[in-house]
């Protein structure tokens, strides 16, 4: 298992891009392999989610975007999980003879996620800039695209522009990895407020 | 011998295969704890008393395993039953506290959840009703306003309150028999004494029997009915805490009384065991005593004793059978 | 004052009883993969005497051999075992080629992040106060860029600075170091929290006070303890490397065409994927994938037998 997760790691967000157009679009030709469909207009607004070849459209970036993240995740838990059930409150849980599934999902797993929502949240800004992978690749005329073409032509100001929009996103997501800290894990939220009573 | 015994241990074995060979953590070892019993289990660390009380509720980490022998709760074996079997036991008739009272409890639940669901577990209650018992549990164990004090974290409580809610998590379900492993080694001096009378004033009320590990033997003289010393990995003597402080026959136990300053006497000075226990991988044939022993023999290295009576304890020495006293 | 041969058997001897070794040889996915790697290096850095052609030779190029599939499909040519590329250049020869210059330039990029990073956190850790935050706020700001975009930073920014024509004289150079800013933080990371560890040793203190250099000494303690952690992380980081050469290469970034690696090769091949060309692009593809599975495997193996916490 952990050795096909390695190939999910190992496989290049391009080529796995490549690889689903290969199968999917070529040979079987199931979906599209470019583009987004065709579009409803909604007053003035145009949007590819209300057709069946909008949503065909999607399914090939996605899973080329999500498999890379899919797997990292899976090794992060696994590492974080063998990491939790070594852990005393662990074995004491266990002691008092609660059952398989109240040790792992219950106590193991929650305390899984502090880390696996860091990485989430750092993954999410990825997605991002892998994103310019998969609109190259299935040739969307996304702000990737348009990045991308500016570090060809050397365009100074289109890059800066770029920049500052991501890393304002990136503030928005660090921000609500922060708050999930605080529902997850209460030894923070002591922190601020009251400091714990003795 | 005739009164049932709560829990028999016979010829138990621990194993830890590694790539240089396997280790035998515990070897050869037999004990036994009536109902309501203290039994202290003394001896230095890596003799091998943690891991036998991890083997009696199963929860030995791999690759460590019962190679041999059996256990025996009110007469059922219990050391060969599949997982779902054992977790009913845990819990419900044994009972386990360990030693570190800050990294037992689950950081990111409310102590109130945690004895809920250890008493739904077990117990065939509403939730309201196990809400109840946890409130009383926590005041059993003499945790201050615990009506409120259930909905706290576990690090919002001190050490020593913290093995408290420990104890309280062990006797939620009313367990027969509690393991309790150095439970107040990380503890301040101070809380040590409490924690000790704590636990052994409610296993007095409850009837509940107390497997007590430490290294401190001052802790076992004023809390176990009965002590058993261990010595890499076998035991080395075994009896009523009285005649095993009073009149040791091994001479290791010898030592180790020796080395206890005693309050209110005037000791010269303390004695000491020279050299130290021997490792997993280097215990030496015949006696594993026998290189540190003031007392050795021929037979001692070449024969390894077996527990033999000796008054009204057992203790595991060649000299036990000659006349001549120790 | 050992002989040299008694040296060697030492050290074999040593060698052949660590854990390491012993875990090595217990599983042959590992075992594989270390063999995967080897050869692969030698495919790559040996290209120039194992390849059957020379694809740079553009005299020897032949337009009319374009497009020539595999030598085990209808068509194929027994000259081009893999079959050749829109030039007419063998495929196979182009691969070697392509992962020699994946290959340099994944190592370049880790030795060059690995000094970057060991530096910094050195100078972090032993400074401390305002130089050990700005370093490690700028390590944090910089965590959060995902690398591909720091590296396409850098090669933008290396464009305006060079200009066009010359940018492409010195792209490996432009991406070795694109790709080696990108992954320092992790390297100064490691050091800089070894570094805090032997600093509060009573060793450095007792040699402050006699007035002994206590960084100096201190240092000769940081680097062995970290020499394991910064090997596992610079073999994953190996594989990181070469995925991101060949993703800029391959978004036309990187390398250009008349020096193809890896990434160049695929992007070469992706134009002509609908018309049935597949292997122009597959077998570049398998070959990177499979190289870098094959490093992977070795560095996740590696993290596991250098953690004493799992075993």
């Amino acid at each position: 298992m952990m050795t096909v997760s390695l190939i999910g790691i190992s496989l290049p967000t391009f080529l796995i891009g490549i690889l689903l157009i290969l199968v999917f679009a070529v040979m079987l030709g199931w979906l599209p392999s470019f583009g987004r469909g065709d579009v409803v207009k909604l007053g003035g607004w145009s949007t590819g989610f209300l057709t069946v070849s909008g949503w065909k459209a999607v399914i090939l970036p996605a899973i080329t975007l999500g498999l890379f993240q899919m797997t990292l995740i899976m090794r992060l838990v696994r590492s974080e999980m063998l990491e939790v059930l070594r852990t005393d409150y662990i074995k004491f849980a266990r002691a008092r003879g609660l059952s398989n599934r109240a040790v792992n999902f219950g106590h193991a797993l929650k305390n899984t996620m502090v880390p696996v929502i860091t990485i989430t949240g750092l993954q999410l800004g990825s997605i991002i800039a892998f994103a310019i992978i998969t609109e190259t690749v299935f040739s969307w005329p996304g702000v990737g695209l348009l990045f991308l073409q500016s570090v060809q032509a050397v365009d100074i100001p289109v890059m800066a522009a770029y920049l500052v929009a991501i890393g304002f996103l990136f503030v928005l997501i660090n921000l609500a990895v922060d708050i999930l800290y605080f529902v997850v894990d209460p030894r923070l939220r002591s922190m601020g407020g009251k400091a714990g009573a003795k | 011998m005739t009164s049932p015994k709560l829990l028999e241990v016979k010829n138990l074995r621990v194993e830890f295969p590694t790539r240089r060979g396997t280790l035998v953590a515990v070897d050869d070892i037999s004990l036994d704890i009536s109902a309501g019993e203290v039994l202290g289990v003394v001896g230095e660390s890596g003799a091998g008393k943690s891991m036998t009380g991890t083997a009696i509720i199963g929860l030995l980490e791999p690759p460590g395993r019962i190679a041999a022998g059996e256990i025996r709760l009110e007469g059922r074996r219990i050391d060969n039953l599949p997982y779902h079997e054992m977790r009913k036991i845990r819990g419900r008739q044994i009972g386990a506290i360990f030693q570190d009272p800050l990294t037992s409890l689950n950081p990111l639940y409310r102590v109130g959840d945690q004895l809920v669901e250890t008493i739904l577990t077990h117990l065939p209650m509403s939730h309201a009703q196990a809400r109840d018992r946890a409130v009383k549990l926590l005041e059993d164990v003499g945790i201050p306003s615990a009506a409120e004090r259930i909905n706290a974290y576990p690090h919002q409580f001190s050490g020593g309150m913290r093995q408290r809610v420990v104890i309280a998590l062990a006797l939620a379900a009313e367990p027969k028999l509690i393991i309790a492993d150095e439970p107040t080694t990380a503890l301040d001096v101070s809380i040590q004494a409490q924690i000790i009378q704590l636990l052994k004033r409610l296993c007095r009320e409850n009837g509940t029997a107390v497997m007590l590990v430490t290294h401190d033997m001052g802790v076992i003289a004023e809390t176990a009915d009965r002590v058993a010393v261990m010595y890499a990995g076998r035991i080395a003597e075994i009896g009523p805490v009285q005649d095993v402080i009073k009149r040791p026959h091994h001479p290791y136990t010898v030592g180790l009384m020796g080395a206890i300053p005693a309050m209110g006497h005037k000791t010269e000075r303390l004695t000491q065991i020279d050299g130290s226990m021997p490792r997993l991988n280097a215990i030496p044939k015949g006696c594993a005593f026998n290189p540190r022993c003031p007392k050795v023999f021929d037979r001692c290295r070449v024969e390894r004793p077996d527990p033999m009576p000796a008054g009204r304890s057992q203790a595991a020495c060649w000299l036990v059978k000659e006349p001549a006293h120790v | 004052m050992m002989l040299p041969t008694a040296r060697v058997i030492e050290f074999w001897r040593k060698t052949s009883d660590s854990d390491i070794y012993w875990s090595f040889t217990r599983s042959k996915l590992v075992m594989l993969s270390a063999l995967i790697t080897l050869i692969f290096f030698i495919g790559a850095f040996g290209a120039p005497w194992l390849a059957p052609h020379n694809p740079f030779d553009l005299a020897s190029l032949e337009l009319s051999d374009a497009f020539k599939p595999p030598v085990w499909e209808d068509g194929g040519d027994a000259k081009y075992l893999l079959g050749t590329d829109d030039q007419g250049r063998d495929l196979l020869s182009t691969i070697m080629y392509g992962s020699r210059i994946s290959l340099m330039v994944g190592f370049l990029a880790v030795i060059f992040a690995m000094g970057v990073g060991i530096t910094l956190g050195l100078v972090a850790g032993y400074l401390g106060g305002a130089v050990d935050s700005f370093i490690m706020r700028v390590a944090d700001v910089q965590l959060s860029f995902p690398a591909i975009l720091i590296a396409l930073l850098v090669d933008g920014v290396s464009r305006g600075i060079l200009g066009e024509a010359r940018h492409s004289d010195f792209a490996e150079a432009v991406l070795v170091v694109a790709i080696g800013l990108s992954y320092w933080v992790q390297y100064a990371r490691t050091v800089r929290g070894s570094v805090l560890v032997e600093k509060s040793k009573e060793y450095v203190q007792a040699a402050r006070v006699i007035g002994l250099p206590g960084p100096l000494i201190a240092i000769r303690h940081v680097l062995p303890n970290v020499l394991g952690p910064v090997l596992v992380i610079a073999t994953i980081n190996l594989a990181l490397a070469i995925i991101t050469e060949a993703t800029l290469s391959f978004l036309g970034v990187g390398l250009p065409p008349t020096e193809p690696s890896l990434g160049t090769l695929i992007r070469i091949g992706n134009d002509f994927l609908f018309s049935g060309e597949w292997w122009i692009t597959i077998f570049p593809g398998a070959v990177l994938a499979i190289l870098v599975l094959a490093v992977n495997l070795l560095g996740d193996w590696l993290r596991d037998a250098l953690n004493p916490k799992l075993r």
